[in-house]
């Protein structure tokens, strides 16, 4: 039971995020969704913490993505190119370190959000025909890279403490 | 030192087939709105429903702690459910006859004349985040809901149909950046096109509206038949106006098209639009389909 735990701990959270909507919370009349991408964070810090964290070889993870479309109201595939990005990111990160380094961690987890942040701009732009809300992102972007330390503090030191 | 092993190879390789399984979907979603849309539609449904129920405990919780705190507040009594009730029915039986002197009036003055099928609705789901800002209601395609459907609570605009499953439809709110209402504002009825506008307060802008434009705070906001995309005389929201001096009423508040407003009375600190609803209120909606 815990090995299964161990093992799919990361899916069934991403599972729950995207299930329960982040949308039921807000902060200073901002919803949590609109501040944070949760999937982000859950995705790469788990991915990190845990070397079998591979959301099963991936497909769990297009699995949580067609959910996560289908609950939004997106065109499929448009969070699985997210979610793969980050995870993309996670795993090359996870195959070069020698051992946890935070700072490493959150540089390349920059750097992920960044390259979503680019498709995400070439998918609203091209496919939804949509203009760009340079200031919702950007504020998205500011709180999801300063939320990652805390999160990292939970999973890497508190969820994945004694595995 | 990092060793490939056959497991994470296996992930490597999944990685890169999955990335084009989804620019592929992304694409067929896209550009194939004939068949691919009946299988997206029953995907649609079966998921959210699924998710529904997932959530249920979890609403089930909150709604229980709720209640607790409920049972010691005994204001609601038999009484004044019943003096609603009889109000409701006044309401209505006012709201008839007001239509039928509508129609008449409409007629005198050869309006065109738009028929709607009122289809109540759920709000199953909303979801506000950087992706989207829409809400999920209970009826589809089989019940006669199209996009661009209005979407009004107690005859407030809330947003339109953008997309339509089976047993279940997307709306976006006024808020939503794709969102484009046109709409007549106060008295002279100046013609514009409300726009969701994360960047400003309210979430909402003006375009278009004419430069000479004369308005005050609290001036109301309704919408204006275009092409029959929305019903006209549906109440969007008012003007929110703070001034430095007490207002001129002669003072101009015309706009370029763009996102920023260009406001050329100097004296206003700042100028938004208050929505006639409150998201919070939004657990049910009405959805006008235009009658064939």
């Amino acid at each position: 039971m815990i090995s299964f735990l161990h093992r799919y701990l990361p899916f069934i959270t991403l599972f729950l995020v995207t299930i329960v909507s982040t949308s039921d919370y807000s902060i200073y009349g901002k919803s949590l969704g609109e501040l944070i991408t949760l999937q982000f964070i859950i995705i790469f810090a788990f991915r990190l913490a845990n070397a079998d964290a591979n959301f099963g070889k991936g497909s769990l993870l297009f699995f949580v993505s067609i959910i996560n479309d289908a609950l939004q109201g997106l065109q499929f595939g448009t969070s699985a190119l997210l979610y793969f990005t980050i995870f993309s990111v996670a795993t090359y990160q996870a195959g070069i370190k020698l051992r946890s380094l935070f700072l490493a961690e959150w540089v390349s987890f920059i750097f992920a959000v960044t390259c979503c942040y680019i498709i995400l701009f070439f998918i609203e732009t091209l496919f939804y025909d949509n203009p760009f809300p340079f200031t919702l992102y950007g504020i998205n972007f500011a709180c999801t890279v300063v939320a990652y330390p805390i999160f990292w503090l939970i999973i890497q030191k508190i969820i994945y403490r004694n595995a | 030192m990092y060793f490939a092993s056959p497991e994470k190879e296996g992930v490597k390789r999944n990685i890169i087939i999955f990335i084009f399984i989804s620019f592929f979907l992304l694409l067929i979603d896209t550009y194939d709105r004939k068949y691919f849309r009946f299988i997206k539609s029953a995907i649609n449904d079966t998921i959210i429903y699924s998710a529904l129920i997932l959530k249920y405990p979890f609403k089930k919780i909150v709604s229980v702690s709720q209640g607790v705190s409920e049972i010691f507040d005994n204001d609601v009594d038999v009484e004044e459910v019943n003096k609603l009730k009889n109000k409701l029915k006044t309401l209505k039986n006012q709201n008839e006859s007001l239509n039928f002197q509508l129609k008449k009036l409409q007629t005198i003055v050869n309006e065109e004349q738009y028929d709607y099928n009122f289809i109540n609705s759920k709000v199953i789901l909303y979801k506000k985040n950087l992706l989207s800002n829409t809400i999920l209601l209970s009826k589809g395609s089989e019940h006669g809901v199209e996009p661009g459907d209005p979407v009004v609570r107690e005859n407030r605009l809330v947003g339109k149909i953008i997309d339509t499953n089976f047993v279940t439809s997307k709306a976006i709110l006024l808020t939503n950046i794709r969102s484009r209402i046109p709409v007549s504002v106060g008295e002279k009825g100046y013609k514009a096109i409300l726009v969701g506008n994360p960047n400003v307060e309210g979430g909402l802008s003006l375009e278009f509206l004419p430069k000479q434009a004369k308005l005050k705070n609290g001036d109301k906001i309704f919408t204006s038949s275009i092409d029959k995309i929305v019903p006209p005389g549906i109440l969007v929201g008012k003007l929110k106006i703070v001034t430095k001096v007490p207002q001129d009423p002669n003072m101009n508040f015309g706009r370029g098209k763009g996102v920023k407003p260009t406001i050329r009375n100097t004296n206003i600190i700042k100028m938004s639009i208050d929505l006639a609803f409150e998201i919070n209120q939004l657990d049910y909606v009405t959805i006008m389909s235009l009658k064939k």
